[in-house]
């Protein structure tokens, strides 16, 4: 895909400091949500175009938190 | 295990290129080499014929009608512009049949190597639907006119006959026209999958 097609987004992944908190890692995290490393990864680190209702409630249900915890929009500074 | 998409067009591709290579490289070697200076150079003319019914050899039952439809010319001096034309008769069906062996083999190989939803496929598969859809009417336009003109260098009143245009193939080259768009949206929501978590 080239740099003109990626979409841009300003929805920022606090997944690092959800781990931090709970202290746990990313493989105990992908293991109990059913999903695997790479794409957990892909989500931490921004990369992910779009995620799964089903997703995001594991992801809640595991670290015990509301979507607003995992996910914030960050506007573009001007 | 899943079986191979395209295991089934992976085969014919592979053998429609290697025959189209066995059957036409040394033809075309040959026709180019040593075709421009043959001294007969022959034509087929369907406008001529003839009551056959005296025709030994053919028994023809009660109420039985034979005809001779169409005749062969032959220039025993042919000259280096019949040369060419009987050439470009012959050779451009080779040439339109070969590029589609090898363009269906080129397209394949994409699929197989970098997967069926990248834009390389949909590209080779437009790249296909184009020739087959611009061969399939200038091959036997091209191959008419050639015939054409050799016709009318051997005699005065040649008749001009349009060309049969393979309508199948033709088809078939809108139809991949319209499946590379299809596969362009579905390259698309292929690529969308991919950082779907």
């Amino acid at each position: 895909m080239s740099p003109a097609e990626v979409e841009h987004h300003a929805i920022a992944v606090h997944l690092d400091e959800l781990l931090k908190a709970r202290g746990m890692t990313l493989a105990e995290l992908a293991d109990r949500v059913g999903v695997t490393n790479v794409n957990l990864s892909i989500l931490k680190n921004g990369r992910a175009k779009a995620i799964r209702f089903s997703t995001l409630t594991k992801l809640c249900e595991v670290l015990e938190c509301q979507p607003g915890d995992l996910l914030t929009y960050e506007p573009p500074a001007l | 295990m899943a079986r191979n998409p395209l295991r089934p067009i992976t085969i014919v591709a592979d053998v429609a290129l290697t025959l189209s290579m066995l059957a036409t490289v040394p033809f075309l070697t040959l026709r180019i080499i040593g075709g421009l200076n043959a001294q007969t150079i022959c034509v087929h003319d369907p406008s001529y014929g003839t009551d056959g019914n005296g025709l030994p050899g053919i028994e023809r039952g009660p109420g039985v009608s034979v005809y001779v439809v169409g005749v062969r010319l032959c220039d025993d001096s042919a000259s280096t512009a019949q040369n060419l034309l009987d050439l470009l008769s012959h050779v451009t069906g080779v040439v339109f049949a070969l590029g589609s062996a090898y363009l269906l083999w080129r397209l394949v190989r994409f699929a197989t190597t970098r997967g069926a939803y990248t834009p390389q496929v949909v590209r080779a598969m437009r790249l296909l639907g184009w020739w087959l859809v611009v061969g399939s009417v200038l091959a036997p336009v091209t191959v008419g006119l050639a015939e054409q003109a050799l016709r009318a260098s051997m005699v005065g009143d040649a008749v001009w006959y349009p060309p049969e245009f393979p309508v199948a193939m033709l088809i078939t080259g809108f139809g991949l026209l319209t499946f590379a768009r299809i596969m362009r949206i579905g390259t698309r929501m292929a690529e969308d999958l991919e950082g779907l978590v």
